[in-house]
């Protein structure tokens, strides 16, 4: 068992090792335009991995937080002239509190109907940016944001930008797989699996939701720092339908319950993206193909396929609660005539 | 129709005290004009046919249902439109008919989050450590019902009368002065059953259990007093002996109903 555990310490040291010295040895390309954006992507995608593999909420409203940290952060650095720390602390507390209000909308819901309400939040946020000139600047956005400067060197010359992202993936990662050891984290898994019984037991589970919900909100809001940094500018597009859906084929096509399977998802996203463009127009129906054979042959996206041999003996054991899951159901069926 | 007073109740207070409670479902009348009140360290079964209303009563007071009228006491508080987490808080605690566990979850965490569940801190973001005074309690609950080996195994895979055991546990975990246990022997062995009876038989003599219960067997070896309901309402209450004896009863168990 021990053996096993540092095995798995020397493969994450080796991985991350590699990340980290990726600039060196990789392709300008790969570092700038794949694996940068593929981490903040990623952070993103964490936020959704976080409220929807382990809190049982599937929010389309990610990204619409994601461009609100940088519509906070391009207004008070662009249009009111702020320092950019300004615009750290700024962006971050704005889209944190939009999480924390769509929150306080949606968390009293549940399934399909969180995914609606949440969805038309966003539209609504979106919408809101497309007209509104004197705050958002209308359809044309923000231009011109410039990334904090660090020691001379602007955030986002590419090494360094990298790195940036890096650090602050690994430290959303390790943030989220702690959380989750956490009563509040193990709380949160207990919400997914039966909000009623939570209850029974002593928690306010609508609270409960709530707060995942705004540090999730959190979460996609540094990474929506990162984004805007990379783009240097940000308008409703960055926040459109399609973006918001975007993040949760990325969740899905890396293991919408696997923390690491947000960053792998990002990856694979935007390789698809970047690849099928050069070959085809029709790289979104590249996309959606992809998606349907993940959905298809491995429900637990790019993480359980890596895992597979582990992914099987866990599939035999857990044979029994999915069994029990059903009876459940009819269990709660039955309830209603009584 | 048998009416037994517990003659301490009067002198002490009651843990629980129903009044006139009644529960629709649109035309439906699940619980009807329900009277009841239990002594403290009372232990008493609610019996009945399927349809009886008995899950539905039992809903009532543990908070998941709100009754269309009447009102709840425990320990003299007036609870009615208290939630289902503040009655656990004051410690009503209950299982359920189907254990309901988390099944992603391993069996010491469905105890620890049981146990943090009635303790302040419970959104704590603090990892906890085997030291800590509850996930110390977590263990012994493990210990007492009879889980010692099985804390790390998934909840969702454990049999059925185990996920039974943990949820005993889980509701032991908030020292509840009321248990309401839903059908707890069901789908139980002979063996099981056994060692169900030998638990609810050690548990502190002080803590009130109400029970719905099919199986005459332990629910008769467990409980002093026994609440008959038929179709929403109640139709006798007497120690097990008597309601054994009573006409009544026998004529809903062995139907006189036309269905």
């Amino acid at each position: 068992m021990s053996a096993l555990i540092s095995t798995r310490t020397a493969l994450a040291l080796l991985v991350l090792g590699l990340l980290a010295t990726f600039p060196l040895w990789g392709s300008a390309y790969f570092v700038g335009r794949v694996f940068s954006p593929a981490l903040f992507f990623g952070i993103a995608a964490l936020s959704l991995v976080l409220l929807a593999g382990y809190g049982g909420m599937v929010s389309l409203a990610q990204m619409t937080i994601f461009g609100l940290a940088g519509y906070g952060y391009g207004v008070l650095t662009v249009t009111h002239g702020q320092p950019w720390w300004v615009g750290i602390l700024g962006g971050l507390a704005a889209a944190t509190l939009a999480a924390f209000l769509f929150g306080l909308v949606a968390v009293r819901t549940q399934g399909i109907y969180f995914l609606m309400i949440t969805l038309a939040l966003g539209m609504v946020v979106y919408a809101l940016a497309n007209q509104n000139r004197s705050v958002f600047g209308g359809h044309t956005g923000i231009l011109g944001i410039r990334a904090p400067e660090l020691g001379g060197h602007l955030l986002t010359e590419r090494a360094l930008f990298y790195e940036v992202c890096l650090v602050t993936a690994v430290l959303s990662y390790l943030g989220v797989r702690y959380l989750l050891r956490t009563p509040f984290g193990l709380a949160l898994q207990a919400v997914r699996d039966n909000p009623r019984r939570l209850a029974a037991l002593g928690y306010h589970v609508a609270l409960h939701r709530l707060a995942a919900f705004t540090l999730a909100g959190f979460l996609a809001a540094v990474g929506g720092l990162l984004g805007v940094w990379y783009n240097g500018a940000i308008s409703p597009t960055a926040i459109d339908v399609t973006r918001l859906i975007n993040v949760l084929v990325i969740a899905v096509i890396g293991g919408l319950a696997s923390v690491e399977g947000a960053f792998l998802g990002a990856l694979a996203f935007i390789l698809v993206t970047n690849f099928a463009s050069s070959f085809t127009e029709r790289f979104n129906t590249v996309i959606g193909l992809t998606f349907l054979a993940i959905v298809l042959f491995s429900p637990e996206g790019l993480s359980g396929l890596a895992a597979r041999p582990v992914e099987v003996l866990r599939r035999w054991r857990g044979r029994r609660w999915r069994a029990s899951d059903t009876l459940d159901v009819r269990q709660a069926v039955g309830r209603q005539d009584e | 129709m048998v009416t037994v007073q517990a003659t301490t109740a009067q002198a002490i207070g009651h843990a629980l005290e129903l009044q006139g409670v009644s529960r629709r479902f649109g035309g439906l009348r699940a619980v009807q004009d329900v009277s009841l009140s239990l002594a403290p360290g009372e232990r008493r079964a609610i019996i009945g046919p399927n349809g009886a209303g008995k899950t539905t009563l039992f809903n009532v007071i543990a908070g998941d249902l709100r009754p269309t009228s009447g009102t709840i006491r425990f320990y003299g508080d007036d609870i009615t439109h208290l939630p289902p987490h503040d009655r656990v808080r004051r410690g009503i605690a209950r299982t359920y008919q189907t254990p309901l566990v988390f099944p992603r979850l391993s069996v010491l965490d469905n105890l620890y989050l049981a146990v943090r569940g009635v303790r302040p801190r419970r959104m704590s973001l603090r990892r906890p450590r085997a030291s800590d005074a509850e996930m110390v309690r977590a263990r012994q609950l493990a210990e007492q019902v009879g889980l010692g080996d099985a804390i790390h195994a998934l909840a969702g895979a454990l049999a059925h009368g185990q996920q039974r055991q943990l949820e005993l546990g889980m509701a032991l975990a908030a020292d509840p002065k009321l248990l309401l246990l839903d059908e707890p022997a069901a789908g139980l062995s002979p063996g099981e059953r056994e060692l169900l009876a030998g638990l609810l038989l050690g548990l502190d003599p002080g803590m009130t259990i109400l029970l719905v219960e099919h199986d005459m067997d332990v629910a008769f070896r467990v409980v002093r007093q026994v609440t008959v309901m038929h179709e929403g309402r109640v139709i006798a209450e007497g120690t097990p002996e008597e309601i054994s004896a009573d006409e009544v009863v026998q004529q809903v168990y062995l139907g006189s109903r036309h269905d």
